[in-house]
């Protein structure tokens, strides 16, 4: 056998152990990928657009949440304490509502009415616990400025921690109403919650979206999913908060999905006796 | 120049190749990863349900020590910050090197491991393989040289190597730490509270003491009830045509598809029992029982949030998952909260599960209970003379299902005792 041959027969050898462990590799790398997660919401977002449903870009990004606890700021609560301290304006507290009317109407433009209302917030003497809320541009319109008091990091998406600025057609601040949740209270060790993109798929595969229709937003935050009856406390929970519009009606409607573990929100929470747990 | 070339073709395609496949040896020998990743990755396909829990979510160390600079030793927990989970994610983003063996063999050089000064050690509630460990934290360390793990020990002086402690043979493994940052580790710990602790090796088995009596509060807890329907449902589910029958008997209901699955349902204290004669040649090898069985957990559609991984029988073939709180185990004697999973040698697949489940913790409120410490305990015990039926002791949270209100429960802390291989109450053995 000469040279030549053996050499023949090396380079044909060492070809195939290329051609056969490479390709098994990019092969194997393939697999993982087209198996994936990813790729069976990939498959579930082609199906929503073939439904004419609209989204922007959906995060995959895994978050995490709290179980609270807080209750609602009432006669004598927090909230009618702090408004002792209120200036340059009338107002009134009923019923864990604080109604309130500006002196002097407040002049905003257009583009600077955030930025207005955010320096009103800071000023003790015109917004009590100012500094617990922050700007919501999703529940906002061209009328009312709303601004969500903050839990964690988190909006709480409620009527127990709002305030609601009223804007006149003269593009004028002319009074709010305030709701704070107090006592707050972290009830379990921080968890992972299910990613935006997950929340979306679910109420697609549960047929809670409409064809035709478009998501406006999604945003995680937190609502409410029990009463109970420790000192009137209830019990929030991080919730995808989905808004969708019908494209031919044009009618909105908001889906509730719970973030730990993806069920829908129930429209009014459940009430808890917890009477037996408290050694009272 | 082209000549030279035209000539010698032969010998530089033939160093190509050779290079070629020196290159892919290299990859395929230096990180074995990808195959391994791919092996995983299609497991965690089948699992269909929305749940954020992974699978290295579920097998979490549970308990996170912090030993300081003299030596003295707390255990860490909090009712907010979840510690083991904001590590997890620190240590995801560490690239691990290589591993070698410290010691074997030598309890004093393991428990010296356990007590090492100014580090953080993460506990694992029973072995796990380090397949797990390498898929919990996103590592490929090697596993043919590392078996089993029951401790992760992170010094916090600037070393960069951390510890991998396994109970069986007190093996100790070094690992390198070619990159990741100590100093978050560090700083995650501020915010936690402290129960000092320390650790003996007791019938040959490293056991968590506290030496001192501490305080721990009570927690209330809305449970949580499955549908029977939707449960037998997910169970009994399968691709083939079979008409799945259910007969009632006193209070019990039996499902059964005909051939070789039995669903036992306990209408009156709300347990299943789940079995399945599968052949030999189908049962899931012992080294894949870990992922088949997280697998099989999300197919069923057990809430997981607070499910961890909790002990594995010595053939490693039967792993109990419980309920955890703030850290803290939660045992029940009907076994609420808790599920078994077996695959036997012989191929039946059991499970041992309960319609309930703790999930929306309560505001109540959390009058403080006083534990007694358990050198107080031990010595009780050895009072009754049962000391040598004991195998281990933890603390937790005690969950009577006997309350008056069935939808809420109060969790109280005490102490476990693992008596005759079941864990039981410390008061009960006092008796």
């Amino acid at each position: 056998m000469n040279f030549k041959r053996i050499q023949w027969i090396f380079i044909l050898a060492f070809l195939l152990f290329d051609i056969f462990v490479g390709s098994s590799l990019i092969l194997e790398t393939r697999f993982t990928v087209s198996n994936g997660q990813q790729n069976r919401q990939s498959t579930v977002l082609k199906e929503m657009r073939n439904d004419s449903i609209n989204y922007g870009n959906l995060s995959n990004k895994q978050q995490t949440g709290y179980y609270i606890a807080g209750k609602r700021s009432t006669d004598g609560g927090v909230l009618e304490q702090e408004s002792d301290k209120l200036h340059n304006q009338n107002f009134r507290f009923t019923s864990g509502t604080l109604t309130s009317e500006f002196d002097k109407p407040i002049k905003v433009s257009a583009d600077n009415t955030v930025q207005r209302i955010n320096r009103l917030l800071k000023n003790k003497r015109m917004i009590s616990l100012g500094d617990h809320y922050r700007y919501n541009k999703e529940l906002s319109d061209k009328n009312t400025i709303v601004y969500t008091q903050v839990l964690e990091d988190k909006p709480l998406i409620s009527n127990d921690g709002q305030i609601r600025f009223r804007i006149n057609s003269d593009h004028e601040v002319t009074g709010y109403t305030q709701t704070y949740l107090q006592d707050v209270e972290v009830l379990r060790q921080r968890s992972n919650t299910i990613s935006q993109r997950r929340a979306i798929t679910w109420l697609y595969k549960h047929n809670q979206i409409p064809n035709n229709s478009r998501i406006r937003w999604a945003t995680l935050s937190y609502s409410k999913l029990l009463n109970t009856t420790t000192d009137d406390k209830s019990v929030y929970v991080p919730t995808w908060i989905v808004e969708i519009k019908t494209k031919n009606s044009g009618a909105i409607q908001q889906l509730q999905v719970n973030a730990f573990n993806s069920t829908v929100m129930k429209e009014t929470p459940d009430s808890v006796n917890t009477n037996s747990l408290n050694n009272k | 120049m082209m000549r030279k070339l035209k000539s010698n073709w032969q010998s530089i395609a033939l160093t190509v190749v050779v290079l070629l496949s020196l290159f892919i040896s290299w990859i395929v020998w230096t990180n074995p990863f990808p195959y391994e990743g791919a092996r995983h990755e299609s497991y965690s396909n089948n699992q269909s349900q929305y749940t954020p829990q992974s699978m290295g979510d579920v097998y979490l160390p549970t308990k996170a020590i912090e030993t300081n600079k003299k030596g003295s030793q707390n255990q860490l927990h909090s009712p907010k910050a979840n510690l083991i989970l904001s590590v997890k994610r620190e240590l995801e983003s560490w690239k691990l090197g290589r591993t070698n063996v410290v010691k074997q063999n030598n309890s004093d050089v393991y428990l010296s491991y356990l007590r090492r000064r100014n580090s953080l050690m993460l506990t694992y509630p029973d072995e796990v393989p380090s397949s797990v460990f390498n898929e919990t934290f996103s590592q490929s360390i090697d596993t043919d040289r590392v078996n089993q793990i029951n401790h992760i020990v992170i010094p916090l002086n600037g070393q960069h190597e951390i510890y991998l402690l396994g109970d069986h043979h007190y093996s100790v493994y070094r690992v390198r730490v070619e990159k990741g940052n100590f100093s978050h580790i560090r700083r995650l710990l501020t915010s936690m509270e402290q129960i000092p602790v320390d650790h003996k090796i007791i019938n040959g088995v490293a056991v968590m003491m506290y030496p001192h009596s501490f305080e721990l509060p009570e927690l209330g807890y809305q449970i949580t009830a499955q549908n029977i329907d939707t449960l037998s449902a997910s169970l009994m589910s399968t691709n083939q045509h079979t008409t799945i029958t259910a007969n009632k008997n006193g209070n019990e209901t039996t499902y059964t598809d005909g051939t070789n699955r039995r669903l036992i349902y306990n209408r009156q204290n709300g347990t299943l029992k789940y079995e399945n004669y599968l052949s030999k040649d189908d049962r899931e090898s012992t080294s894949q029982i870990f992922s088949h069985f997280y697998n099989k957990l999300t197919a069923i559609g057990m809430p997981l949030d607070n499910l961890r991984y909790d002990e594995v029988s010595e053939q490693g073939r039967r792993l109990n998952y419980r309920a955890y709180v703030n850290s803290f185990p939660i045992f029940n004697s009907d076994g609420y909260g808790e599920v078994t999973l077996e695959s036997t040698s012989s191929g039946n697949e059991r499970y041992w599960l309960s319609l309930y489940s703790l999930q929306v913790p309560l505001p109540i409120d959390h009058q403080m209970v006083k534990l007694p410490s358990s050198t107080e305990v031990i010595n009780q015990l050895h009072a009754t003379n049962r000391m040598r039926d004991i195998k281990d002791l933890r603390v937790g949270y005690i969950w009577k299902s006997n309350s008056v209100n069935n939808h809420v429960v109060k969790l109280v802390p005490t102490y476990f005792i693992k008596y005759r291989g079941h864990w039981v109450e410390y008061t009960e053995l006092e008796k």
